[in-house]
């Protein structure tokens, strides 16, 4: 899944977004492949241009900052969540941006990421994840969608 | 507002009226109103009020006629201030009810049953004061409209309670959302204790359903783009307008989960296919977009170390970022970010925690121009590791197929699928005649 593969997001000067993924089949590398791949390919430059993929957002740095701070306020405003952890939740996420994309992406390790307890992850999931796909399906252009298809073939070609 | 609701508020404005005009009356007549009254007055008249307000009676005479019949009548003028009076007089309490808004036991006192049941006190023309009847008409009507009042308030506070609690709530983004991800969990099905989704990746005893997403888009979304928080299942996106097309080509709810070669799929897309040959013989056609999971042994024909037999995990015996890291102690991640060996903290003979990659900047921008200010987000774990002893991920496929399908006059639907239109009618077609042969052998 997405949370999986997304490597980097950078601020570009001109205010949009840079986008990092992994392709699909460089995940089902573990130790024994990736080497044989190194070893066939002569470095780990190559395997970087063959199976990691950058492209600018189709949204910009501002919108995915505010659309992101969207989906946590949400959170945070479920009835299930007590004052004191919407408040421990808020200020892990206002410390920076990255702090609050990664609450998004490890939903499941929150506690252990921040201390904070979410109880009704149903409801969370319910919402967020159609907020999350949706915004992450509006960032990443069309035509970069191929990138994203797991089938058969590409995996055989690993 | 119903019809109940209405009849109630016009008896309260009813007895309002009524209850202020007698209460005038009995000070025009040089009675007070007390602040409390006894409740042994009042206590049996709870059954009367309760008729009163259930019926369609517009005014409450039954009580007031309660109140002048029983034997407290004299109590109650006691109470409003009024001297003792043994009679009243018919023609004077007419007088009363002359000016009185909603008119009142005036008919009934005409009544000739009732005037024989009230007796002497309603001797007409005998020569008892004015005084005497009117007070003691205006007292009961007094207390009965008062006490009419009350049983009215609560009546209509709980009725209005009962009404809000059962308003429509008013929909919002968010409860918009939870409709939609409801209605695509109806459509998946229930897989309950029975793990046999087609999308759940492992299989595991714990309950688990897969987890829609519900994009806005209505092109086919890849799999590998939607976000899952679900670690156990392959979320499946339905917009709503693909939601919409399902309802319309696909008829059958309940039979999205179909059976595509040796594997289950799950249906999520649907458009009609017109075949004429096929709606000669009553049968259903449809273009439709099945999802499968996949288990990565199911990749591979021949059995290898890491596919052998029923074995869905895979131990992973040291870092690949680490084996890289030895080869040049640094890996690019991504434009303008690279990777390198922090802290190395041993966790077994030849492994490493995750933690000890952190990554860093450097001026390798490969043609974008980065905003090195600002904050980004790294997220080194995705580059390439992977945590030791994780369950091997199912891959979602996606692909176009056709469905075929027929509702009989007695028994089960029937819904085959195949690779083109033609393949699917004729696997219908088979499976139709096996069936009738299969009832012919009942006779």
């Amino acid at each position: 899944m997405i949370k999986d593969k997304l490597i980097a997001l950078q601020k570009l000067k001109d205010g949009g977004l840079l986008m990092t993924f992994r392709k699909p089949q460089y995940y089902i590398s573990d130790c024994y492949r990736l080497s044989s791949i190194i070893d066939k390919l002569g470095s780990e430059e190559k395997v970087y241009e063959d199976n990691v993929v950058s492209f600018r957002a189709n949204v910009s740095y501002q919108d995915f900052v505010e659309r992101v701070n969207g989906i946590i306020d949400r959170i945070a405003n479920l009835s299930s969540i007590g004052s004191k952890n919407k408040k421990e939740l808020e200020d892990w996420c206002s410390d920076n941006f990255s702090n609050s994309v990664y609450f998004l992406l490890h939903l499941s390790n929150t506690e252990e990421a921040t201390g904070v307890k979410l109880r009704d992850t149903d409801a969370i999931k319910a919402i967020v994840t159609s907020d999350f796909t949706n915004l992450i399906v509006d960032a990443v252009p069309e035509e970069k969608w191929h990138y994203f298809s797991e089938d058969e073939s590409n995996i055989r070609k690993v | 507002m119903d019809e109940i609701f209405n009849q109630l508020f016009i008896k309260l404005h009813t007895a309002k009226a009524r209850r202020d005009f007698f209460a005038k009356e009995i000070d025009s007549l040089g009675g007070h109103i007390p602040s409390a009254l006894m409740s042994d007055i009042v206590k049996d008249l709870d059954s009367y009020c309760k008729d009163y307000l259930d019926s369609g009676e517009t005014d409450g005479s039954k009580i007031v006629v309660s109140l002048l019949r029983s034997t407290r009548r004299e109590v109650l003028r006691k109470e409003f201030g009024f001297g003792p009076g043994s009679d009243s007089n018919r023609k004077h309490m007419m007088d009363l009810y002359r000016e009185a808004p909603g008119g009142g036991i005036k008919e009934m006192i005409e009544d000739r049953s009732l005037y024989r049941r009230l007796g002497p006190m309603l001797e007409y023309g005998s020569g008892t004061g004015e005084l005497e009847a009117k007070s003691l008409v205006a007292v009961a009507e007094f207390v009965a409209n008062s006490f009419i009042l009350n049983s009215l308030r609560f009546k209509i506070e709980s009725r209005s309670n009962k009404l809000e609690r059962a308003k429509p709530v008013r929909p919002t983004p968010d409860t918009l959302k939870t409709e939609a991800v409801k209605k695509a969990v109806s459509f998946m099905g229930d897989f309950s204790h029975t793990m046999e989704s087609p999308l759940l990746m492992t299989k595991s005893y714990w309950y688990k359903t897969p987890h829609p997403n519900i994009v806005k888009t209505d092109k086919q979304v890849p799999p590998g783009l939607l976000s899952s928080f679900c670690s156990n299942s392959i979320p499946v996106a339905y917009s709503r307008k693909s939601m919409q097309a399902l309802d319309k080509a696909f008829p059958l709810k309940d039979k999205l989960t179909v059976m595509a070669g040796s594997r289950k799929g799950l249906i999520t897309h649907a458009k009609n296919y017109d075949l004429q040959e096929a709606a000669d013989e009553d049968i259903l056609m449809s273009e439709v977009v099945l999802s499968y999971a996949l288990r990565k042994r199911n990749m591979f024909r021949l059995a290898s170390f890491h596919n052998r037999g029923g074995y869905t995990r895979e131990y992973i015996t040291c870092s690949p970022v680490h084996e890289m890291l030895n080869l040049k102690q640094s890996f690019k991640a991504a434009p303008g970010i690279s990777l390198a060996l922090g802290e190395l903290v041993p966790k077994f003979s030849s492994s490493y925690w995750r933690d000890g990659v952190v990554p860093y900047r450097n001026n390798d921008f490969e043609g974008y121009d980065i905003d090195t200010e600002a904050e980004d987000f790294v997220n080194p774990t995705a580059v390439a590791t992977t945590s030791r002893r994780e369950e091997v991920r199912g891959l979602s496929k996606q692909e176009t197929r056709y469905t075929a399908t027929y509702i009989p006059d007695v028994g089960e639907p029937l819904v085959v699928t195949g690779t083109s239109p033609k393949r699917a009618l004729s696997n219908i077609r088979r499976k139709i005649r096996k069936d009738i042969v299969d009832t012919l052998d009942i006779f």
